[in-house]
């Protein structure tokens, strides 16, 4: 199908709403030329279409400039339902439920890790679990399941993974109160019983960083980010548990939709109206799985403080804040003159409140919530703040490079072993659990994070704080 | 080799072809195990004879395949463990799946696939039993 684009400003682009039947708003692009040439002949664009045909969608169906081809819905797409007319749906949020990542800053700058730097790479590769099929930090035995899936990062606090503190630095005070670990299935408690604490493989990384450029002195200082300074970013998310869940609730869901009476163009849109028996379900479970991304993080990060207070003894590794990417949560928005409740879905797009949102933690109440947005291996990553005009797209903002090119082309054209060697030569110190995830993760398969960013920026999504550039990286 | 890699961006899209729905679901595990990095063990010493029995939509071979290599990915990451068909008895319009054969150790701590999408879920009939699957890493 051919899809019309028309170019709204430089960094917007419509899909009109009569591209395709059944579509109930348009599309809305955030992409420059040089992000839409990177994604006109993609699926992305159907997606984008798709999702637009749901019920009680509101405003647009969404996409950010690190858009790809997912499930259903793309990544980096976001959309709002009526929480009366509207529905909930696993494709909108994706497998990896609660997928997000952390940033924690140290106290001393890079010219203190010195000649330590690889035996602190080293310590933390051994320390971390990675990789295909890693058991986690902790085995949970009985009914520790249920209160990681019931208490989420708390849970891990209150088990001496990590501070008190760090609760009002985790979205949503690590924990999503209505989680339900009832409404999780069996196998994905099974699948997640030996993972607590670990990173996984694929994109998920544990990157030593140095805090390279700062945009905004002011909120550079308030986030405690000074140039040189040393940073820890954990990406990872609720490894199989939270996969066992979207695939329990895709089959579940597909069932719904002709129960409800909804037509949707792709089987991995399944979805329910969010105040039904499936949709209650589906958002209770998704939520433990969350809970279980946000304790994962929590015990990888008290893992990596560990680490280094054995070579920096009484240095502190200040969470900065740790946020989701991957999910769907009911929230106040003001749309189109009227306050109501939404279904916001963000998956592959992170949640960038603005400044006097009430929903953000005391501590950024005046700079608007940190935006934490990974990059590719080797590559930058960033420090966004969410700024007033996300509100048009309810307060969202983009996750991360997105990927450009598929897995086997990366794999072709990159050995991992002289990846590895090649970054070292550019001063990036790499340690990873698989030299074919390695080649897969190449930095080029992904696109340029700073254009993804300068359009963010540009659109009024976010403010930039603050570059950083890898030191050292553990890879799944 | 019945199946090989498409071109995905982000995760791996398999096209697995067979000249019957019971072949298919022999390769489908072939290649799933295959995308998974697994190798297929050379000696079976440890192998323990089993059964794996499903149920899916009625008239739905595509999701019932789906289920199946679903069904793969949650032993071979709980249980460490390869299943070798060896008889499959379908029946499409019931959507009922038994396959019968055996159990290997896993030559590897785990798979790279997280889960067996619906994504660009397509089954061609002609001229070949043709699926086209994505799979999440």
């Amino acid at each position: 199908m051919d899809i019309e684009i028309r170019r709204k400003d430089p960094v917007r682009c419509l899909i009109p709403e009569r591209t395709m039947e059944g579509m109930r708003v348009p599309g809305l692009l955030y992409a420059d030329g040089r992000i839409l040439s990177q994604v006109e002949n993609d699926p992305v664009l159907q997606q984008v279409v798709n999702v637009a045909c749901l019920p009680g969608i509101t405003g647009y169906s969404f996409a950010m400039p690190d858009m790809h081809w997912g499930y259903g819905f793309p990544i980096g797409g976001v959309a709002a339902f009526s929480e009366k007319e509207g529905v909930v749906s696993p494709g909108g949020v994706g497998y990896d439920i609660s997928c997000g990542v952390r940033l924690h800053v140290c106290g001393f700058d890079e010219s203190a890790l010195g000649p330590v730097l690889p035996s602190l790479l080293d310590a933390l590769f051994s320390s971390i679990p990675s990789g295909v099929g890693a058991g986690g930090m902790t085995s949970l035995k009985g009914r520790m399941l249920d209160g990681v899936l019931e208490g989420g990062a708390r849970w891990a606090i209150r088990n001496g993974f990590g501070e008190q503190e760090d609760l009002e630095r985790i979205e949503h005070g690590g924990c999503l109160d209505a989680a339900d670990p009832e409404a999780v299935s069996l196998r994905a408690k099974e699948r997640g019983k030996d993972q607590l604490g670990s990173l996984g493989s694929g994109n998920h990384f544990l990157e030593v960083q140095r805090v390279d450029e700062i945009f905004d002195p002011f909120l550079a200082r308030s986030f405690g980010l000074e140039p040189g300074r040393v940073a820890v970013m954990v990406h990872c998310g609720s490894r199989g548990l939270g996969h066992q869940v979207c695939d329990d609730f895709i089959r579940r869901l597909s069932r719904a939709v002709s129960h409800y009476g909804i037509t949707i163009p792709d089987r991995q849109l399944c979805c329910a109206p969010i105040d039904s028996p499936e949709g209650r379900d589906y958002l209770a479970a998704m939520q433990s799985a969350a809970n279980f991304a946000m304790a994962n993080r929590q015990v990888i990060a008290s893992g990596v403080r560990d680490v280094f207070s054995s070579f920096f003894p009484g240095e502190p590794l200040r969470l900065l804040y740790d946020v989701s990417h991957n999910m769907a949560h009911m929230e106040k928005h003001s749309y189109g003159g009227k306050t109501e409740r939404f279904c916001v879905h963000r998956k592959g797009a992170t949640k960038a409140l603005p400044p006097g949102h009430p929903e953000l933690p005391g501590i950024y109440s005046k700079t608007g919530q940190p935006v934490i947005i990974p990059g590719s291996m080797g590559t930058a990553s960033y420090v966004l703040a969410g700024a007033k005009g996300a509100e048009e797209c309810f307060c969202s903002t983009c996750h991360g490079a997105g990927r450009v090119m598929s897995r086997s082309a990366a794999l072709k054209a990159n050995d991992g072993n002289v990846l590895a060697k090649n970054l070292e030569e550019k001063g990036i110190l790499v340690r990873a659990a698989s030299m074919r995830t390695l080649g897969e993760e190449a930095p080029e398969s992904y696109k340029d994070v700073d254009l993804v960013v300068d359009v963010v920026k540009r659109a009024g999504l976010c403010r930039k704080v603050a570059r950083l550039t890898p030191l050292a990286v553990v890879k799944g | 080799m019945s199946w090989r890699e498409l071109e995905h961006s982000a995760d791996i899209r398999l096209e697995i072809e067979a000249e019957t729905i019971e072949e298919l679901v022999t390769e489908s595990a072939k290649a799933f195990y295959g995308a998974s990095e697994e190798k297929q063990p050379a000696a079976h010493l440890q192998e323990v004879r089993g059964e794996i029995s499903l149920r899916g939509p009625e008239n739905d071979v595509s999701s019932l395949l789906v289920l199946w290599m679903n069904e793969l990915l949650f032993f071979l990451e709980t249980t460490h463990r390869v299943f070798i068909p060896r008889e499959v008895s379908i029946n499409p319009v019931m959507g009922t799946l038994a396959v019968s054969g055996k159990w290997v150790p896993s030559s590897s701590a785990g798979s790279r696939v997280k889960a067996v999408t619906y994504g660009g879920l397509e089954l061609e009939t002609q001229p070949r039993l043709t699926l086209r699957i994505i799979l999440d890493v």
